[in-house]
This record gives C-alpha cells, structure tokens and sequence, in this order.
C-alpha cells in the first residue's frame, strides 16, 4: 500500500549548499488493512515524511509509492484521505458547505453527497452543528470536521496527523475507537503521533523517528517485548509471599494464570529508542 | 475541468467576504454616482466629463481590485495551509492555479459589473441614451484587468502578497508607460542602457493597448479589428504569464 525506499529531504540554502536534512534515508513499508503509527519527538521528521507521500513536497533523493503509483500522480490520491496536523478550513463554510466543497473535488456528484454527509457528520459528532461556519468552531470541533473531510471519499488509505490534538480525553477515547471501527471496516491508517499511548492503544506496527531517520520499525507486540524476562500472572497470592514469588508459588498453593514474556510499555521503549540515538 | 470550476467558485465566494473590496467598491460608486455633480462648471461638455472622470475611477479601482484579490489568494492559502487540504485531493496543480485565477476574474467581473451598470444608468437617467462605443471601453478594460489578474498570480506563486500587491500595482503603472520607454531607448546612445530599455519595453505588458479612453470620449469610433488585435495581444500576454506561473507553482513545495 506504502512504499518508501532510501528517501531523504534536504534543503539547500540560497547558495545551493545542503544545509538542513529533515529526513535521512528512509525506507518503509505499510501493508494493506495496518493501523501503522509514527512516533517521534516534535521535529523528528513525521510531518515531513507525510508530506512527501501525499506529493505536497518532493523528495530530494529515493522512491515512494503510495497505492501503487507516485505521489505526484493525482489520481493516487482518489482513495487516500488526509486529516492535517491543526487543520484549518474556509472559515466561511459550515460543514455541510465544507465536506460538499471537499467531496465535489472527488467528482462526488450533489446526490450522492447529500447521502454521505449526514451520515458522516453523525459519525464524528457534528450533526448538532451542521449550520455553525467553521469560523466559529473550537479545536476539537475542528478537528472533527477534519476527521469528517477525510472520510469524505470512503478512502482506503488514511493519513492522520495528530488526529487527537486539541481533544479532551472523552474525544481522544472516541477517536480512537473510531479508527478501529475504520480499520475494521478495512481501511489502512497512516497515523503520526508524539502521543504514545495513543499509538499503543491504537496501532499494530510502528515506527519510531528521530533527527529525521527511521530508528526503529516494526510491529508492537514484538517491539515490546523485553528479552530474557517473563511475566508470571497468579490468582490467589497471599500479599506476605509476595516477596519470594517464585518459590512460593506452589508452597502457598496459588493457581499460576499465566506466563508470559514480560512486556515495556510503549513509553519506556520510546525514551530507550531516542536516548540510545542520542 | 470540473474541478477548477469547483475551486473558481469557492475562491469567490471567499473575495466576497474581503472587506477591503467592498470598501473599494463602495467608493467607486460613490465617486461614480457622483461625477454627475461635477458637470455644473461646464454644461457643455457634460457627457465628456462625466465618462472621462467615471472611466477613470472604473479602471483605477479596478486595477487596485485586481492586485488586492489575485495577490493574496495564494500566498494566503500557503500560510493557513489549507492549500495542502485541497492538493492533497485529485487536484493537480494546474487546476488549482487556474481555479483561483478564474475564481479571482469572477470577482474582478462581478465588481467591474456593478461600477458598470450604476454608470450606464446615471447616464441613461442623464442623457436618455448611453453610447454603445462606450461598452468597447468596458471590453478592453476588462482585458487589461484579465492580463494584470494573470501577472499578479504568477507573482504571487513565488511572493509574499505584499511584494505581489505592490509589484502587480507597478507593472499595471509602468505598462501605462512603455511607450515612453521606447522613446527614451531612441534617446540614449550607449548600447547597454538601451538594450536594457527595450527589452523592458518588449517584455513588459503594453497595457496602453487597451487605453480607448480618449477615443469614447471625443465620440471617435473604434475599429472591431483594433479591438480585436488587442484582445488577442491580451490573451497572448495572459497564456505566458499563467505559463510561467504554473512552471514556479509546480516545483513549489506546500
């Protein structure tokens, strides 16, 4: 579905010298159906990388494919849905006039859309606002009509950035539902976070960026994995035998749950990620 | 096709809601309204008054209309970002580009229209009958504010709106000039400064082409072929500069 293959961006001063590197030689790849997630500390690279793939800048070196075809190719971007970091729209529409004006540069015909955006705006909680101009929207509404634009063409592919900015956590929680109910719909999500837990809680593979180079990709549960330590699970442990766990164990007579390896969280693993390049 | 049509209407409907040209306008009308005041001083040459003076304010507007509707639409949709919502959508660039530049002479035309019609009907009202000479001026107004609205865009894809604004303001000035450069060229013996003066004169928007002005208001006729060897310099001069403008936008990173 995604393909990247050794691309950098550079950007050369006045004089033509290479004097910044917002991505490094970068290779990646996303499957059909994955939600992937893209950690990495603010100015690692994420925006940039997006960018590149939905052909808004051009790389300075390397090769993307999204849905088989180049970025620069528009009619790639006929089944890719975009939700911008802090997306800003006409201020002047309302939207039902936005998602109208998004959806007709789809070729989505009036019929047709008079279809889709109530049932959209339901989706993603702006019924209730369906004549309020942008303008006057607070930044999770905002980001809800953006969520709503992106869906706009029933995409396959999903690029979000930072689709819970500006959310409280009632909105984060439902956000993140929804894109497992869009994953299960099967559409792949492209996702770019510096929220772990957002990531963690939503995404089967990962990434992890950082002064502009992919450090780390692959999928969650093997990422986080610790190696030579086990998780031990027990139900009906008395708390004065908890200091000699093991031994006590079948001494005390508790039901072993389960073994497991023991897992980090996805932030432990992100801070030893960054502060190893470091 | 379709999609620049969607872009034109919505750029549109945004340059309603600029308050700055609605100021504008309203002092066009305003001044238009009243040259028929001015007449007082010399009854007897009412009319060329009136349509010298109302000619005037139409195209000075007008132009500044042009330049403060083209040169903001891209730089502006650059620094909100929401260029990057619409050409992350099958929109190609060259749609974009020429989506705002129709959307732009929609408004440049919808307010030309309504300076337009308050002057026919003041002289309807004044005189009982408009002279149709005048409506060739109108035509060729029109096609000077077609050729600035191009060059004010194709600036505006490497400029701020400021530097596209004040540049648009003094390519429309000097264009009013050509001809004096080409007489100071003749002037001038040393080979450089007069190489410099001509390929300014030859590369530089000869907007006196469309100057009929004088001609309506001394009554005179003008031919339909040199209308129509105007629109045509007109439409040339629009191609190259939405060309070169395209060529800048293409390679420019959102």
């Amino acid at each position: 579905m995604i393909k990247l293959k050794n691309v950098s961006k550079y950007y050369k001063n006045v004089m033509g010298v290479k004097h910044f590197t917002a991505l490094d030689d970068v290779s990646l790849e996303v499957k059909s159906g994955e939600i992937f997630g893209l950690l990495g500390p603010n100015g690692s690279g994420k925006t940039t990388l997006l960018r590149l793939m939905l052909g808004l800048i051009f790389p300075s070196k390397g090769k993307i494919s999204v849905l088989g075809k180049s970025p620069r190719d528009v009619r790639s971007k006929m089944k890719i849905g975009y939700l911008p970091e802090q997306p800003y729209f006409y201020n002047f529409l309302n939207p039902v006039e936005l998602l109208s004006f998004y959806g007709s540069l789809f070729g989505l015909r009036s019929g047709e859309l008079k279809k889709r955006i109530p049932g959209l705006l339901d989706r993603v909680g702006l019924s209730r606002f369906r004549k309020m101009r942008v303008r006057n929207f607070s930044k999770g509404m905002m980001q809800r009509a953006g969520l709503a634009v992106s869906l706009i063409n029933d995409p396959d592919l999903l690029f979000l950035d930072e689709p819970t900015l500006g959310l409280d956590p009632i909105g984060t929680n439902e956000v993140q539902n929804f894109l497992r109910v869009l994953n299960r719909e099967g559409k792949t999500i492209f996702l770019c976070s510096h929220l772990l837990s957002e990531v963690e809680d939503s995404c089967s593979r990962i990434g992890v960026m950082n002064k502009g180079k992919l450090i780390k990709a692959g999928r969650l549960d093997e990422l986080l994995v610790a190696k030579n330590e086990l998780s031990v699970v027990m139900r009906g442990i008395r708390e004065a035998d908890k200091e000699k766990l093991s031994e006590l164990a079948r001494q005390s007579g508790a039901e072993i749950v389960s073994v497991s390896r023991k897992k980090d969280s996805l932030k432990d693993f992100f801070v030893r990620a960054i502060s190893g390049e470091k | 096709m379709r999609n620049i049509f969607i872009i034109a209407a919505n750029t549109f409907r945004e340059a309603l809601r600029n308050k700055l040209l609605n100021v504008l306008l309203l002092f066009a009308v305003i001044a238009i309204a009243s040259t028929r005041f001015f007449t007082i001083f010399a009854p007897s040459e009412e009319m060329k008054i009136m349509l010298d003076t109302s000619l005037g304010i139409i195209r000075f507007i007008g132009m500044l209309i042009t330049v403060f509707v083209t040169g903001g639409l891209l730089p502006r949709e650059m620094s909100t970002l929401t260029i990057t919502t619409i050409l992350s959508k099958p929109v190609s660039r060259t749609q974009f580009l020429l989506g705002k530049f129709c959307g732009a002479l929609y408004s440049i035309f919808a307010n030309m229209a309504i300076m337009i019609v308050i002057l026919s009907a003041i002289l309807f009202l004044k005189f009982g009958a408009v002279n149709p000479e005048i409506f060739k001026a109108f035509v060729l107004i029109a096609a000077e504010f077609v050729v600035l609205c191009a060059i004010t865009i194709c600036l505006s894809t490497v400029s701020s709106e400021m530097f596209s604004v004040i540049f648009g303001i003094l390519i429309y000035v000097i264009g009013h000039l050509t001809n004096y450069i080409q007489y100071l060229a003749d002037r001038f013996d040393s080979f450089a400064m007069k190489s410099l003066l001509l390929s300014l004169y030859t590369l530089l928007p000869n907007f006196e082409n469309f100057n009929i002005q004088n001609a309506v208001v001394l009554g005179a006729n003008v031919s339909l072929q040199y209308m129509g060897k105007a629109l045509v310099y007109g439409a040339i001069y629009t191609a190259v500069m939405l060309i070169i403008g395209y060529l800048f936008f293409a390679e420019r990173e959102v």
